[in-house]
């Protein structure tokens, strides 16, 4: 069934579709339709989930590590300061191998006072354990919400999907919505072997000693590494369920390609109008879509970039002090390459501005021009 | 892909009004996109929405700054923003007013066209008489002025998308698709 | 307990991935950390430990609350059949020590109280409790005291005659306090209960005058309750002008409607008490221009405020530290009243400062009518010689007992507190009292358990649990004071405003001026109540419980503690809102 949905509603359908069972969330903007529609649903008995508001996000996300960790499927969105405000917890659910599955529709943090796209706010939870996977079309948002169940449950890792706010949340274009049957076919029940059960209590979480703490952390970290052929293939078996593949990263004229534009989220549209026209006037110019943060597909990007000269990263975000945080990350996966890229780094669309096909054609134009890039990020869009 | 930028004041229902010609366009094969522009509404405000309608899918992903199409929601509109801003030459006007597109006297580069929406809106017991919901009757004059999308396709996404009055609101559509003056 | 074991981690293989206890944890009965665990009790609620009758507040209100008016009704009776009548005229103590003033403002009890006796008489009788004992007991006099006692002695089983000097029965009730705080017809409702238990009330019977009191000998005990009825006269030659009363006998001839006295006269009304008060009320109803005079200032008054504030809404205007010399008297007519003016002192025995008349500061002024409230005396011309009496009362050990063989009084001629609800209590308690003397139980050893709180009134409920062996459950004399609540969970709310009559409709007539809340406001009011000191089945210990240990009975009568679990950790007892928990030693 095809409609036309907005970004949020496309999380909203995911998750129903995903049978989950517990949603517990704090209303912001511009997530606030996501549970908003859920909470619709939970009311008028379409989907059979528990609704639990809570006083802040922080209690979301406590809530939802909870139920989780009591056996059942369960969800909650936010965004920016909220974000901010679910970190402690975020390491919790991480941390106790719960494969929860949030929405974080990228909004930039106050001051000042912005509810638009910028990644900052979810680029800065990076280190609290999270699978972290960045979409682009609405489209997008509704298959990887599901699929982020299949990977979350498969390495008992929490994962986030992230969109751009406005630009997705609320645009409104057309959506495939998959059948219940389809959908049950491919995402199995929820079983853990291990949960709160009160007729055989466990103890869950307690202390850990520096004598297995390390080992505990290691396997965490292994799960992430085992995460890459998981979201890689969970991808593709949703391809050949639904045609729509999916990878940890999307690489498009790649293997051919002088210059490569590395992009996340919806700046990857107008980029791919960019490679076109570029192409057709004679310049060899790929794209790589960054699909996956966490983990960092480090084999997938060397592939893909580990044969051209030079690597323009567009981000729309900062690490103040430093720069664009995908062109970092991607500077050290690639910095071991024996003929490794340069990499200019391109700093466009915080806050929300928007960035269009001639912003983009700037950038790669000055990519082309420019022998060596500088050593921080440019800025791109300003005032003058 | 033709881009379409809609004038209206908060509250007047011009990003459904946009959702609605979506809608009504992707029924009919085209790939959409619709969105309002990014802001902090408030009931009164100016606001705009925005409106792509292509045969392949849609890339692009900014406002629209240089609409093919614009509409006007609300004749008070007209004194008090610029709104063939960056308007295509040859693009086309459609506006809710009284007035005839001679009346209004713009500049003739552009196509303009012009529907009475508020009356027929109060005449279809939409809004109250002094401030009447004209969304869906502006949606009608579109599919006429515009020749993008079916009156039919546009009466089948109101029905589908308007939760209160979708008869009356249907047929305010078609009321101001048979009324809408050319120049 | 079962399969407890230490598991140590060789390789890295062997750590588990998540930080879950590798098997159950039932064997560990966290239990046995514990030093000190919770336990449930019950406080005594402020308003119960401040009702001189003696009610059981809290458990009316959540009655109340519930919608079980008749089973709220049947609960007050059980401690004072004068409910309707306490709801209207009663100076509720019981809200002066309810905790919620410390919060917004206290619960309007007396409109609880008032409400479940209008709406909790559909379903409830009344009936005694214990069969008939074969004895039977005079009460003499039928005011809130008489009645009080002739109920708990009725429902104790006893056959009860009440002699009563008025036409009708009430006393003080019927012909002090004037109609328009308390409609005669509630009052008669509330009387018809006693009487549905069988006593008998003979009006227009004076015991030491129309009948001896040795016609009283073959009733197997007597209760005087006969009131403070002797007026003090506070001029001399104020009789020949018939134009200076005694408030007690102005409001009773005018309740009767038997006043002479005409309209648009100037009244004077010399006192600071309720009776001051009423009698200035009542006047203005009867069309006169009323003053009242007091020696001290408003703040000494010793009128309820609210009556004050009343009164002056209705014209009554007041004028302080003036203290009446004489009478002026010119030809048998009453022309005035000379005064003296005074100023505040060093305090009195009462704490209150004593006015000390200014000298030369004589005044006169012109009024057609006199009324002094200034308290009566005891009436001991009725009384038999054996009483041990002075001025004010009849000499009493506890409960009412003279020093005369079965005979007890109480009320307004034998207590200090010239106050309906101390009246009720001491009816009540002379009623136990002579119970345990016609039945020989012992009521001295079972005093800790039939009286309220910190005080020493008796609750008729626990007295009858304990005259017939049941078990009086767990109470704690202590009271459950603001400090030991967790206000945390009580929001702030409005304590709703009764309706009152306007001003121009109270004076043409004597119209109930207070008027009914709605029961929306009241269910307001009931679920406004903290409950101190009583559990309500709330379910916060065991939301707060961290380890599951409270469990709750599925009927609905409290809850457990699972000891194998509780650690003893406190939280159940710091977040009962309402101080129904205490941690123990566990030994």
């Amino acid at each position: 069934m095809k409609k036309v949905l907005m970004g949020n509603h496309a999380a909203s359908w995911a998750v129903q579709l995903s049978r989950v069972k517990m949603i517990s969330a704090y209303p912001i903007t511009p997530q606030t339709h996501i549970v908003e529609e859920l909470s619709e649903m939970c009311g008028d008995g379409s989907l059979d989930a528990k609704f639990l508001k809570v006083e802040s996000e922080h209690s979301a996300m406590a809530s939802v590590v909870a139920a989780q960790a009591a056996g059942v499927r369960s969800f909650t969105a936010s965004s920016a300061n909220g974000l901010a405000l679910m970190h402690e917890m975020l390491h919790w659910a991480a941390g106790a191998r719960l494969p929860i599955v949030m929405v974080n529709v990228n909004r930039a943090l106050a001051p000042g006072w912005n509810i638009w796209a910028d990644q900052g706010d979810s680029l800065a939870q990076r280190d609290t354990g999270w699978i972290q996977m960045y979409v682009e079309d609405n489209q997008e948002v509704l298959d990887s919400v599901i699929q982020a169940y299949m990977i979350a449950e498969q390495v008992r890792l929490p994962v986030m999907i992230c969109y751009d706010a406005f630009f997705l949340s609320h645009t409104y274009e057309p959506v495939d919505i998959p059948s219940q049957d389809a959908v049950d076919d491919f995402l199995p029940p929820y079983t853990p072997e291990v949960f709160l059960d009160p007729e055989s209590p466990r103890s869950f979480y307690p202390l850990v000693m520096p004598d297995n703490y390390m080992e505990i952390r290691y396997h965490l970290d292994q799960a992430h590494t085992r995460a890459l052929d998981v979201i890689e293939e969970t991808g593709r078996h949703f391809g050949e369920a639904f045609g729509r593949p999916y990878g940890l990263v999307e690489a498009v004229n790649c293997d051919d390609a002088d210059m490569i534009m590395v992009t996340s989220s919806t700046i990857t549209s107008p980029a791919r109008l960019v490679m076109d026209e570029l192409r057709e006037n004679g310049h060899r110019v790929g794209l790589l879509k960054m699909r996956t943060f966490r983990p960092f597909p480090v084999k997938a990007v060397q592939d893909a970039l580990g044969g051209c000269s030079k690597v323009m990263v567009i981000d729309r975000n900062c690490s103040w002090g430093k720069g664009g945080i995908f062109a970092d990350e991607l500077k050290s996966a690639l910095v071991n390459l024996p003929d490794s890229p340069k990499v200019f780094s391109y700093i466009a669309g915080l806050g929300g501005r928007s960035v269009t096909p001639d912003h983009i054609m700037d950038m790669a134009r000055q990519t082309l021009d420019t022998e060596m890039p500088s050593d921080g990020s440019v800025w791109k869009g300003m005032k003058q | 892909m033709i881009e379409i930028r809609l004038h209206g004041r908060g509250g007047q229902g011009s990003v459904i009004a946009s959702k609605i010609l979506a809608v009504a366009a992707f029924e009919e094969g085209n790939w959409v996109q619709s969105f309002p522009k990014f802001g902090v509404e408030r009931r009164g405000a100016p606001v705009e929405a925005f409106l792509r309608i292509s045969r392949g899918k849609i890339l692009i992903r900014s406002e629209v700054t240089e609409p093919d199409f614009v509409v006007v929601l609300d004749p008070s509109l007209v004194e008090v923003i610029d709104f063939t801003a960056g308007l295509k030459k040859n693009g086309a006007i459609l506006i809710n007013t009284p007035l005839t597109p001679d009346e209004l006297q713009l500049p003739d580069t552009f196509n303009v066209t012009c529907v009475d929406a508020s009356r027929i809106a109060a005449e279809h017991g939409l809004g109250s008489p002094t401030s009447p919901i004209v969304n869906t009757a502006i949606c009608g004059a579109f599919a006429k002025s515009s020749g993008l999308v079916g009156i039919d396709a546009v009466c089948r996404a109101i029905r589908d998308e308007v939760p209160i009055k979708p008869e009356k609101n249907s047929a305010a559509a078609e009321a101001a698709y048979a009324s809408t003056i050319f120049n | 307990m079962s399969h407890r074991e230490t598991i140590g981690y060789e390789t890295l293989d062997q750590v588990p991935d998540t930080v879950i206890s590798q098997g159950t944890m039932l064997w560990n009965r966290t239990g046995s950390w514990r030093y000190l665990k919770p336990v449930y009790r019950q406080m005594t609620p402020p308003c119960n430990n401040g009702c001189p009758a003696g009610n059981n507040i809290e458990g009316m209100i959540r009655l109340a609350e519930a919608g079980k008016y008749s089973d709220a009704l049947r609960l007050l009776k059980e401690e004072n059949p004068l409910t309707a009548v306490c709801g209207r005229v009663c100076f509720h103590p019981c809200e002066t020590a309810c905790n919620r003033k410390e919060i917004d403002a206290a619960i309007s009890i007396h409109a609880v109280e008032r409400a479940v006796s209008e709406h909790g008489r559909e379903g409830y009788a009344p009936h005694p409790v214990l069969s008939a004992s074969g004895k039977t007991v005079a009460v003499v006099g039928s005011g809130p005291a008489g009645l009080s006692c002739a109920w708990h002695l009725a429902r104790l089983g006893h056959r009860v005659v009440v002699f009563e000097k008025a036409d009708k029965p009430g006393g003080i009730l019927r012909y002090g306090i004037p109609a328009y705080r308390l409609p005669k017809d509630v009052l008669d409702r509330d009387i018809a209960d006693i009487e549905a238990l069988g006593v008998e009330i003979r009006c227009n019977t004076a015991v030491g005058k129309d009948l001896p009191w040795s016609s009283l000998e073959g009733y197997d005990a007597v209760f005087i309750g006969i009131g403070c009825h002797q007026p003090r006269p506070l001029f001399e030659g104020g009789e020949e002008t018939e134009a200076v009363w005694d408030a007690l006998r102005y409001l009773t001839l005018t309740a009767k409607g038997d006043f002479p006295a005409g309209n648009g006269k100037t009244t004077i009304v010399i006192g600071g008490g309720n009776s001051a008060i009423d009698a200035a009320r009542t006047a203005r109803r009867l069309g006169n221009a009323v003053t009242v005079y007091y020696h001290r200032t408003r703040t000494e008054m010793p009128a309820f405020g609210e009556e004050i504030l009343e009164a002056e809404k209705e014209g009554v205007a007041f004028e302080f530290l003036a203290k009446p010399l004489d009478l002026v008297i010119d030809n048998r007519k009453l022309r005035g009243v000379r005064f003296l003016k005074t100023q505040l002192g060093e305090p009195d025995e009462s704490g209150r400062r004593k006015p000390v008349p200014v000298n030369g500061s004589e005044f006169v002024v012109n009024a057609d009518i006199v009324v002094t409230a200034i308290g009566d005396a005891l009436d001991r011309s009725v009384l038999p010689e054996s009483l041990d009496c002075d001025t004010w009362k009849i000499k009493t050990a506890k409960m009412g007992a003279t020093g005369a063989d079965m005979i007890f009084a109480g009320g307004d001629a034998a207590c200090g507190d010239h106050n309906i609800a101390e009246a009720i209590g001491s009816g009540k308690a002379s009623a136990c009292a002579i119970d345990s003397k016609l039945s020989g139980f012992d009521i001295g050893a079972a005093r800790d358990v039939i009286t309220i709180g910190s005080t020493d009134r008796i609750s008729a409920s626990r007295y009858i649990m304990a005259r017939t062996g049941e078990t009086t459950g767990p109470l704690s004399k202590k009271v459950a004071d603001y400090d030991k609540l967790n206000t945390a969970y009580f929001t702030r709310g409005d304590r709703p405003e009764q309706p009152h009559l306007p001003v121009q409709e109270r004076l043409a007539g004597f119209d109930e001026v207070a008027g009914s809340l709605s029961l929306k406001a009241i269910q307001g009011e009931t679920e406004r109540c903290c409950h101190c000191g009583v559990c309500t089945a709330c379910d916060n210990c065991l939301v707060f419980c961290p380890d599951v240990s409270v469990i709750k009975r599925a009927d609905g009568t409290g809850y457990d503690i699972d000891l194998d679990y509780c650690k003893g950790c406190g939280i159940c007892v710091n977040e009962c809102p309402r101080a129904a928990m205490a941690m123990e030693e566990d030994k």
